[in-house]
């Protein structure tokens, strides 16, 4: 996760604490020390949903699935997690919101230390509902939008998706509670890009999270539809592009990138151009901290039968169950030799990304793309939109940091 | 061994039957398990363990899940496991479909 405006701006946003520890300036809540090394955990607590999106990684549906941790099972897990100094949790699904213990194990989340976030399509999110989960604990609910109202519910697979979905975020800032974007860029959508925000910041909404596609769940059936790596460029400099707009206006949006770390280096070039050299190097330094792509290092994710996976995107493979194990024994396993590459992954890189002077803040972006698309979990993210010239050469500003 | 009195029976893999695998890096290493795949068939998941596993395994076992009896200390793990293998009875709390489709906000209906 990329926080453009921290980066491009300086908007100082509630989080980045967990992404750049050199936030010293910040009046927000910072997470340092032995809690930033661990991940941020998300929990599909559900494989059901009231939707049907072409892009779930989950292939969630309306069924529930046998084996779904129970309530018993979730606190203790909370417990777990919070032991191994987890700092926050991210409560997915399918739709989260589909649980009746929801409210019941965020309250249990936020008790014991952990702080819970939400992940949902915003359709469930009634009045009624926001108030209990505010209540309950609950810091931030992310909400699904994957364009304007006919190409997303043809994306979501239900007529009035979007309409419901901004309802629900309605209901979040009638409540008080933090809300904000989530949408995952592809060939379908990109146009729509602009104009959701202009719809979401109208009703008052100052977050926005922009997905890459990656190639999990039902996401590998729709890879023809991702955005070639030229459109992805041009989408990525409009979301550049977009954030410094609304700032130069006062309108202090935050706008962050997810799943593609090429988008590191890229922010660097364009900071470069657009903003300075001196710009281009605290940019450099920011990402530098940040760490490049974090599968299997500072995120994770527990599936809703307790499979622990590297990402949340990539389902296909567990580590291990946390039925079986706890998730610290799981995750600090690295006697598991695909663990302990991704986690040395620089040794293991290979084509361009071998030699690419961004490596220490890409890190080889999507290995879940790379393993989808060339059957080999080190191969070149397919998705990289850098071209040669700005990969090529020495490492930038080595050896510099932030002033 | 009398310590291993809890069965973890959940099911796993509910999108795909789940295939336990286990690698060893050379010769003289014990076969360690790393984890599981999810794959229809046998075929399949051999496949998927190859690419993981490929650039470090002298040795790759795949084992179904459902075929894996586990059994453990009941101090490890989150899970309800029981002494005798039965399952529980106890499950996730989740809204029918029924409620799911009348609480769904849509527009104007809502």
């Amino acid at each position: 996760m990329i926080s453009v405006s921290k980066l491009l701006t300086g908007l100082d946003a509630e989080g980045d604490g967990l992404r750049y520890d050199a936030a010293e300036e910040s009046t927000k809540r910072q997470i340092r020390d032995r809690k930033q090394r661990r991940p941020v955990v998300v929990w599909n607590v559900t494989k059901q949903c009231n939707l049907y999106c072409d892009h779930c990684y989950a292939a969630a549906d309306t069924d529930i699935a046998e084996g779904e941790l129970t309530t018993a099972e979730g606190k203790a897990l909370l417990d777990d997690l919070a032991d191994y100094g987890a700092p926050v949790v991210l409560f997915s699904g399918g739709e989260p919101l589909v649980r009746e213990d929801l409210e019941e194990l965020v309250a249990y989340a936020a008790d014991i230390g952990i702080r819970p976030v939400l992940s949902t399509n915003g359709t469930l999110l009634t009045p009624e509902r926001v108030r209990s989960l505010r209540d309950a604990g609950l810091q931030y609910a992310g909400v699904s939008v994957d364009g304007l109202p006919e190409r997303n519910d043809a994306f979501r697979g239900v007529e009035g998706a979007f309409e419901g979905a901004l309802r629900g975020i309605e209901n979040c800032l009638n409540a008080g509670l933090k809300t904000g974007l989530r949408y995952t860029i592809t060939e379908r959508n990109a146009d729509d890009l602009e104009g959701v925000v202009d719809v979401l910041t109208d009703l008052g909404v100052d977050r926005f999270c922009f997905y890459h596609l990656d190639y999990g769940g039902r996401g590998t059936e729709i890879v023809d539809a991702d955005l070639s790596p030229a459109d992805r460029r041009e989408a990525v400099t409009k979301v550049c592009d977009m954030t410094r707009e609304y700032h130069a206006r006062g309108e202090e949006i935050e706008t962050l990138l997810v799943g593609n770390y090429a988008d590191a280096a890229y922010l660097v070039e364009y900071a470069r151009e657009h903003i300075g050299e001196a710009a281009a190097r605290r940019v450099y330094e920011y990402l530098r901290v940040n760490g490049g792509d974090p599968t299997g290092e500072r995120v994770a994710d527990i599936d809703y039968q307790g499979n622990v996976h590297l990402t949340q995107f990539w389902q296909g493979y567990s580590l291990g169950n946390v039925r079986d194990r706890s998730f610290g024994a799981i995750w600090e396993d690295e006697s598991n030799p695909l663990l302990r590459a991704l986690r040395s992954r620089e040794a293991h890189l290979t084509g361009r990304c071998a030699d690419c002077r961004y490596a220490e803040v890409c890190r080889g972006a999507s290995r879940l793309r790379a393993l989808t698309v060339a059957d080999d979990p080190f191969a070149p993210d397919p998705q990289c939109y850098l071209t040669d010239d700005e990969i090529g050469g020495p490492t930038p500003f080595d050896g510099v940091t932030s002033d | 061994m009398d310590s291993l009195d809890t069965t973890v029976d959940a099911e796993r893999g509910a999108t795909s039957r789940e295939w336990e695998v286990f690698c060893r890096e050379s010769e003289p290493d014990p076969l360690t398990h790393v984890g599981s795949v999810s794959a229809p068939t046998a075929a399949v998941a051999r496949e998927q363990a190859t690419s993981l596993f490929g650039h470090a395994a002298a040795t790759l076992w795949l084992c179904p899940a459902d075929e894996t009896v586990r059994l453990q200390d009941d101090s490890l793990g989150v899970g309800q496991g029981t002494a005798d293998g039965a399952t529980d009875g106890d499950d996730a709390p989740t809204m029918g479909t029924g409620r799911m489709e009348s609480e769904t906000l849509r527009g104007d209906s809502a």
